[in-house]
This record gives structure tokens, sequence and C-alpha cells, in this order.
């Protein structure tokens, strides 16, 4: 794929080598000379000098053959400005924006963004996780976060201890994707019982976590 | 009418001013304080401080009932946030956008009730429409 990144300070660099490795063909845009010139040394991409809310700065990054556009500078406007640029000027057909504010995310959707960071979010939300349950640990989200894969220790006055499964009352949108005891991974049944100690992978909406957390951590 | 404006730099201010003074109901919305000097000494409306790309703020001006909404920073990015804020989330009937750089104008094209008024295409306007009515002479 056709990528253009924007801005993006320390991140973009990460990021610049991640996409180039899975083979994708990289232009960045950047308006600081001494980071852009960073950027062409040391990463195989071409390097825009410029700023991106400029049309012939796009044009320039060839945004007219791009398949996706990631901007990623702190400030929303220019996000939602340089990705709606790309779109209307140049028919670039994904657009992924940063989003700082969490309250523009919905906006953004709207507007026709398709791919939306919420990194406040994101990053509150792992943040709280990890201060309230030292037991549970997050191990990835999917699709921008809609989707949360992550683990519970059981905890001895869990509700769930010695019941099986199927027994405990857990929301549909709950998924058990494996129980690990002593080391070993099973992975769960409806028969399959829960013993304090075991951990489980569990999968589900970032929402429901709480509840997940609650069954088996034990706590309120 | 019942109009809130963005923006008390010399064009919001000058707007503001005019609008207060032939009876409407006027409320300016600037993140400067500095700026709400700008605004001449019989304005009668209210001023709020803040950034306007805040929905909080956006509602402490009472945007979800104005008639009109005024986007006039000088700043066609925040402006552009700021309008599409004002239709999505508080469903404002009528928006007119300052814009600065020409090249931003298309930006505007399918949006419905939104009106631009790009500032150097007017102004180039007015100049040729001048010249050539000379030149006809």
């Amino acid at each position: 794929m056709d990528i253009i990144l924007v801005g993006g300070g320390k991140l973009i660099y990460h990021l610049a080598k991640k996409l180039i490795s899975k083979g994708h063909f990289l232009t960045i845009i950047n308006k600081d000379r001494k980071l852009a010139e960073d950027l062409a040394r040391e990463i195989n991409a071409t390097v825009v000098l410029g700023d991106a809310t400029n049309k012939t700065v796009l044009e320039d990054a060839g945004a007219y053959k791009a398949d996706n556009l990631v901007s990623l500078t702190q400030k929303d406007h220019n996000n939602l400005f340089i990705c709606k640029m790309a779109m209307e000027y140049f028919g670039v057909e994904r657009t992924t924006a940063l989003v700082n504010n969490p309250e523009n995310e919905e906006l953004f959707n709207t507007l026709g963004i398709t791919g939306i960071f919420n990194i406040t979010d994101l990053i509150s939300s792992i943040i709280e996780q990890s201060v309230s349950a030292d037991d549970v640990s997050n191990l990835t989200m999917i699709e921008e976060g809609k989707l949360s894969i992550f683990q519970v220790e059981v905890s001895p006055n869990s509700e769930a201890v010695g019941k099986e499964i199927k027994d405990i009352d857990l929301p549909m949108t709950i998924v058990l994707g494996g129980i690990i005891r002593n080391g070993e991974i099973t992975i769960p049944r409806g028969g399959s019982q829960i013993k304090s100690g075991d951990k489980i992978v569990i999968i589900s909406l970032p929402e429901e976590q709480a509840e997940a957390i609650k069954v088996f951590g034990g706590e309120e | 009418m019942f109009i809130v404006i963005i923006g008390c730099g010399r064009t919001g201010s000058l707007l503001a001013g005019n609008l207060s003074r032939s009876g409407h109901e006027v409320v300016v919305i600037e993140h400067d304080p500095e700026s709400f000097a700008l605004l001449p000494v019989d304005f009668s409306g209210f001023q709020i401080e803040g950034d306007a790309a805040e929905n909080d703020i956006l509602k402490e001006g009472r945007i979800e009932s104005a008639d009109l909404v005024i986007v006039s920073t000088g700043n066609d990015q925040i402006n552009y946030l700021v309008s599409q804020m004002a239709k999505v989330n508080f469903d404002v009937p009528r928006i007119m956008v300052r814009i600065i750089d020409p090249a931003v104008e298309k930006m505007y094209e399918k949006v419905e009730r939104v009106e631009v008024f790009s500032q150097i295409s007017l102004l180039a306007e007015n100049m040729i429409n001048k010249i050539e009515r000379e030149g006809m002479r």
C-alpha cells in the first residue's frame, strides 16, 4: 500500500519502520526541518518537508495515488483538516486520524474518517486498569480498542471458584479464550471448572471488561 | 436573531459590534481575553473566554439555540473543525465561515447549511469588477 504519514514526533519513527518492514511504501510529511532530515537519513521512505494542511504539500507527497493517509499531529483540527483534504481533493479512500480530545471521536467518525485513534481514552483506560487491579493484564486491543483481550487471575473469594463455566453468570458478550493453570493452557468448555489461582484469558468489549473482572477477580 | 460569533479578532469584533448595534442578540467566543478590547464600547452582547473547539465552551455560548453561527478565527483548520462541530454536534441551521486561503473553499463544497466567505477571493472579485466596469467606459 501507498501510505502517507503526517507529523507524529518520535511515534512516527517507529511506526514508519514497522510499516516499511511489512512492505508498504511510505511518504512522511513533517514541518520540522531537523526531524524531517533525521527521518530522511534513517528511514527508507520519501520525506516531504512542509505543512500538510497545504494542498500543494499533499500533492508533492503524492496524495493522488495514496491508499491511506495517517495524520498523527497533536492538534485535532489539523488531523481532521488534513484527512478531509486528502479525501475531498485527492480521493484518498482510507484516512486515519489521531484524536486528542475524546469528544471528537464521534464527529470524526460522522465525517467519514475511516480509522480513529482515540489516544487519550486508550491510554487512560489502560492506566485505569493497571491501577485498579494488579491481577489483570491487558494482552491486546483489536480494531483501535473496540475489542479487548485480557487476562484475569481468579481470586479465592471469586463467586466463580468451584463452578463450571456454564453456571457462571456472565454477559453474553464475554468470551473465555483460555484457562491457564500451573502453566498448562486448556481451551474452556461449558463444563470446565474454575479454580482459585487460574488465569483466564478473556475476550470482550472494553465496556464489559469491568464485569468480567468483578466475576473472576472477586472484587466489588 | 440570536448569533454566535467564534473569534474576536478584527473580523469577529467588527461583525459583533455591527450586528449587536442593529438589534441582534450576539455572543462572542474567543480564547484570548485581550481580544475583547477590540469590541466597540456600545457592544451589548455576551463575551465568553475559551477554546471554541471544546463542546463545553460552545454550550456555554448556547450554540444549540443559535439561528446563525459565524466562524471567523484566523485559522482555516480551526474554522473547519468548529463549523463541523456546530453543524454535526449542535445542529445549527445556518453557519457562515471565514476563509483565509482560497484553496480551502472546495472543502466546504458539499457541506450543507455552511456558507463560505473567502476574503481573498472577495477582494479580488471586487477589484476585478471595478476594473472591468471602468474599462467599459
